[in-house]
C-alpha cells in the first residue's frame, strides 16, 4: 500500500485537527465550570457580605438607641441626685438632732424635778 | 461636784439609751453616740463614752459588737427599749427623768 505525501500530510492535519476540536471543547466547558464556581462563590460572598452589612447596621442602631438611654440614664441619676438632700435627711443627722433634742428636753426636766425636791413642799 | 460627775455619768447614759433608741431598728456605731453627746455635754471624750457603754453592756441594757477594726458597735436590748420607753422601772444608775409626756 503506497501512502503519498500528500495523504501523510493530510492525515496529520485531519488528526491534529480533531485533537485540536476536542481539546478546545474540553477547555471551554472546564472554563463554563470555572466561570460558574467562581460566579457561585462571589455570589455566596456578596450574600454573606450583605448579612454582615445589615447585622452591623442593626448594631449601630441599637448601639445609638443604648447610648441615647444611657444618657437619659445619667441625667435622671443626676436629677435624682441633685433631689437627694432635699428630699432626705442622713440617718446619722436624724438620729443626732433627736436625740439632742430628746436630751435637753429630759435634762431640763431632771433639772425642774431637782429644783421641786429642793423646794421641798413649796414647789 | 461630786454630784455634778455623778449626774453627768448618770445622764449621759440616758443620752446613749436615747441616741440607740433612736437608732433602731439597726443600731449604729460609737462615733454618732459620741457626736450625739458632745451635743449636750461638749467635752464628752470617746473613753468616758465607752466606760458608760460598756456599764449598759453589763446591765444588758446595750449589745456591743467590738469590731477587730477598733470600732464599737451598739445596739439596744429589749429591756434597754422597755427603759426607754418607760415601760419597767429604772434601777438607780441611770438619770431616767420622770415620765412627764406619758407618750
Amino acid at each position: 500500500m503506497n501512502v503519498t505525501l500528500w495523504q501523510v500530510v493530510l492525515i496529520l492535519i485531519s488528526f491534529f485537527g480533531a485533537v485540536f476540536t476536542g481539546a478546545k471543547l474540553l477547555l471551554s466547558q472546564m472554563d463554563r465550570r470555572l466561570d460558574d464556581r467562581f460566579n457561585s462563590l462571589k455570589e455566596a460572598a456578596k450574600a454573606g457580605d450583605d448579612a454582615i452589612h445589615e447585622t452591623l447596621k442593626q448594631h449601630i442602631n441599637e448601639e445609638s438607641k443604648n447610648s441615647g438611654q444611657l444618657i437619659e440614664l445619667e441625667r435622671q441619676l443626676l436629677k435624682w441626685e441633685a433631689r437627694l438632700p432635699i428630699d432626705y435627711v442622713r440617718r446619722e443627722d436624724f438620729i443626732r438632732n433627736q436625740t439632742v433634742i430628746e436630751s435637753k428636753l429630759d435634762g431640763l426636766a431632771l433639772r425642774l424635778e431637782n429644783t421641786q425636791n429642793k423646794g421641798g413642799g413649796h414647789a | 461636784m461630786h454630784n455634778d460627775a455623778k449626774l453627768r455619768r448618770e445622764f449621759l447614759r440616758w443620752i446613749i439609751l436615747l441616741t440607740l433608741n433612736n437608732a433602731r431598728p439597726s443600731g449604729c456605731y460609737e462615733e454618732l453616740v459620741l457626736m450625739t453627746a458632745q451635743g449636750y455635754y461638749q467635752d464628752a471624750t470617746a473613753l468616758e463614752l465607752r466606760r458608760e457603754l460598756d456599764y449598759l453592756f453589763d446591765r444588758k441594757l446595750a449589745e456591743l459588737r467590738k469590731e477587730p477594726s477598733g470600732r464599737w458597735f451598739c445596739d439596744l436590748t429589749r429591756y434597754g427599749v422597755d427603759v426607754v420607753e418607760y415601760t419597767v422601772d429604772c434601777d438607780p444608775g441611770i438619770a431616767r427623768p420622770v415620765n412627764y409626756c406619758h407618750g
